[in-house]
């Protein structure tokens, strides 16, 4: 009944893919290719160039926000270990 | 000099059109100024993150009066957040209205739950549920294509205000 009460744009999707919420760090992923599409298309000089440059950059926010993760899970650890 | 290089003997009005266009319409200034295959991956771009984040939160995801600040990022995309503003302070009124209808029946007589029940049976009260982690992740996406085009007006910016030989 939910599903076809649903009204995409006006409803949040969760209403009809229960649990949605519960991947949202899933849901970084387009915002990042976006950022990295968007940052790219206006500093690239030819436009050819920016799908391997879109890529390398969001591999390098992926890779730095993992990196982030670790030192402040370890810092966590630390802190509340010994602290 | 690229192709692309606004002409030289524009006046300074129209020199500057590209900058309302590519707020108005992201992408849009590309357009204008020749670079029409940058335009077009900014106009994709954008427009389909905010989509993306009007799909993920719903109309909710456009709340000035609860997510101020986010509303002025949102404000930078355009079109689509004018657009969504006005839908959704339609749906705001109307949802009032719909909530007041619902509340006035009395839960304590039988006949009136009946009648509840069939109506929630027939029109389920969808503007109720509430998701509030998805309704944010809509709230930052349709926020963050504001703030990226406003990265796009600024280059737009540079690009017509700079000298055409040093482009």
């Amino acid at each position: 009944m939910m599903l076809l009460a649903y009204t995409p744009f006006l409803e949040p999707l969760e209403l009809v893919v229960p649990n949605l919420s519960n991947y949202w760090l899933v849901l970084l992923f387009p915002l990042l290719i976006s950022i990295s599409v968007v940052y790219r298309a206006t500093k690239t000089y030819s436009i050819k160039l920016l799908p391997r440059e879109a890529l390398k950059l969001t591999l390098q926010i992926v890779a730095i926000m993992i990196a982030a993760a670790i030192v402040l899970n370890g810092l966590y650890f630390v802190i509340t270990r010994y602290a | 000099v690229p192709a692309s290089a606004p002409p030289v003997d524009e006046s300074g009005f129209v020199r500057y059109i590209p900058i309302g266009l590519a707020w108005l319409i992201p992408g849009s200034g590309y357009f204008f100024i020749g670079q029409k295959a940058r335009g077009l991956v900014i106009l994709i771009t954008i427009h389909g993150l905010f989509l993306l984040g009007m799909l993920l939160g719903g109309i909710k995801s456009i709340n000035p009066s609860d997510q101020p600040i986010w509303a002025y990022t949102q404000l930078a995309v355009g079109w689509p957040t004018l657009v969504a503003s006005a839908i959704q302070t339609r749906r705001t009124a109307w949802e009032t209205e719909q909530n007041l209808k619902y509340d006035s029946y009395n839960a304590n007589s039988p006949e009136q739950r009946a009648e509840l029940q069939q109506l929630v049976a027939a029109h389920p009260p969808t503007w109720r549920f509430y998701a509030p982690k998805t309704q944010d992740v809509g709230t930052v996406y349709c926020g963050i294509a504001g703030m990226l085009n406003i990265l796009v007006i600024f280059d737009i910016f540079a690009r017509v205000s700079a000298e055409p030989a040093t482009e």
